[in-house]
């Protein structure tokens, strides 16, 4: 007999079983988190009402932006909280299980990857640099052209002087991420936000997520530092979002999991 | 400071995490409580998450399943 699910089960991230956890005191929906084992993984998940946060509620929310920005908050405040005492493996939404037996048994399969993928990345969290290309202040506008041969001999070489500044632009963007990459156990150039979604206007010239140990943080944002002062001349500011969990170094999908066992 | 530093918890932080629910974490999969065109439906909605209202249309329709 088939019997309608009341509640369901989200699961923010999967832990090590031995890790010390404080856990949030609320998840999404107000919700409680709970920690479920299954040795050596963990997965930190709330039990919501089917009602709200069932399969049926994320397929009438699909296309819902405002719902789904706050599931999504919600969920990463509680991976923000957890990675502030250890490694976390973020899960991809939606997280959904129809019990805790499912989890469990999910956990159980596919535990032993879970657990290398944790260890592989022991004491790392994520950060994001953008570099954003902001301009310089307007050269003055020198004298009129006196003839017309002056004005193409100027207007060519302020093209030139403007490749020329894009090539160096771009040489500062490679050196600077080359710099921040040395320093990270692995980093990733992602596709830089449409300035659209950014909420910025200016061009992003890199976007880029670097797994960074939390021993070498201070050594990172030092580098960081010294890139931005080495680029603010040249009119690019530095923004660091984080810390994140590892979402960019931890894509472990259906098929590879899959493939493991 | 030159470096503007922006907690992963901010408002303005919302683009990143998109992101990176889209792009990447664990996919626990096995339990299937989402068709694939469902899922894909919620990642629509997450680029919608980003996309301002007057660009919200093209994608809407182009995430619409007839």
């Amino acid at each position: 007999m088939d019997v309608e699910p009341v509640t369901v089960v989200h699961a923010y991230g999967v832990v090590r079983t031995d890790a010390v956890l404080d856990l949030p005191p609320t998840g999404i929906g107000g919700a409680g988190i709970a920690v479920l084992d299954a040795p050596p993984v963990s997965a930190v998940f709330s039990i919501l009402p089917d009602r709200w946060f069932g399969a049926d509620s994320w397929r009438h929310h699909a296309e819902d932006p405002e719902w789904l920005a706050a599931v999504a908050t919600e969920h990463q405040r509680v991976l923000g909280a957890l990675i502030r005492d250890t490694d976390v493996l973020p899960l991809r939404l939606p997280a959904m299980y129809r019990d805790e037996l499912h989890l469990r048994e999910y956990l159980r399969v596919e535990g032993p990857l879970l657990h290398a993928v944790l260890e592989s990345l022991r004491d790392h969290l994520e950060w994001s640099v953008h570099l954003y290309f902001v301009g310089l202040p307007e050269e003055h506008t020198r004298a009129r052209p006196t003839t017309g041969a002056d004005y193409l001999r100027r207007k060519s070489r302020a093209l030139a002087d403007r490749q020329e500044a894009q090539a160096n632009r771009e040489r500062l963007v490679q050196n600077a991420y080359a710099t921040l990459a040395d320093l990270s156990r692995q980093s990733v150039v992602n596709r830089p936000q449409d300035s659209a979604v950014s909420g910025r206007n200016e061009p992003m010239l890199l976007n880029s997520a670097h797994l960074v140990s939390r021993r070498h943080e201070r050594l990172f944002f030092t580098a960081v530092e010294e890139a931005a002062a080495k680029l603010a001349p040249n009119g690019i500011t530095v923004e660091v979002t984080g810390p994140w969990p590892p979402y960019n170094f931890v894509e472990l999908g259906a098929e590879t999991l899959a493939g493991q066992q | 400071m030159t470096v503007e530093r922006i907690p992963s918890g901010e408002d303005v932080a919302l683009v990143d995490l998109v992101d990176r629910l889209i792009g990447g974490g664990v996919v626990l999969t096995g339990d299937v409580v989402l068709s694939l065109a469902g899922v894909d439906l919620v990642y629509v909605g997450l680029r919608l998450v980003l996309a301002p209202a007057h660009e919200a249309g093209p994608v809407l329709r182009a995430g619409a399943r007839p």
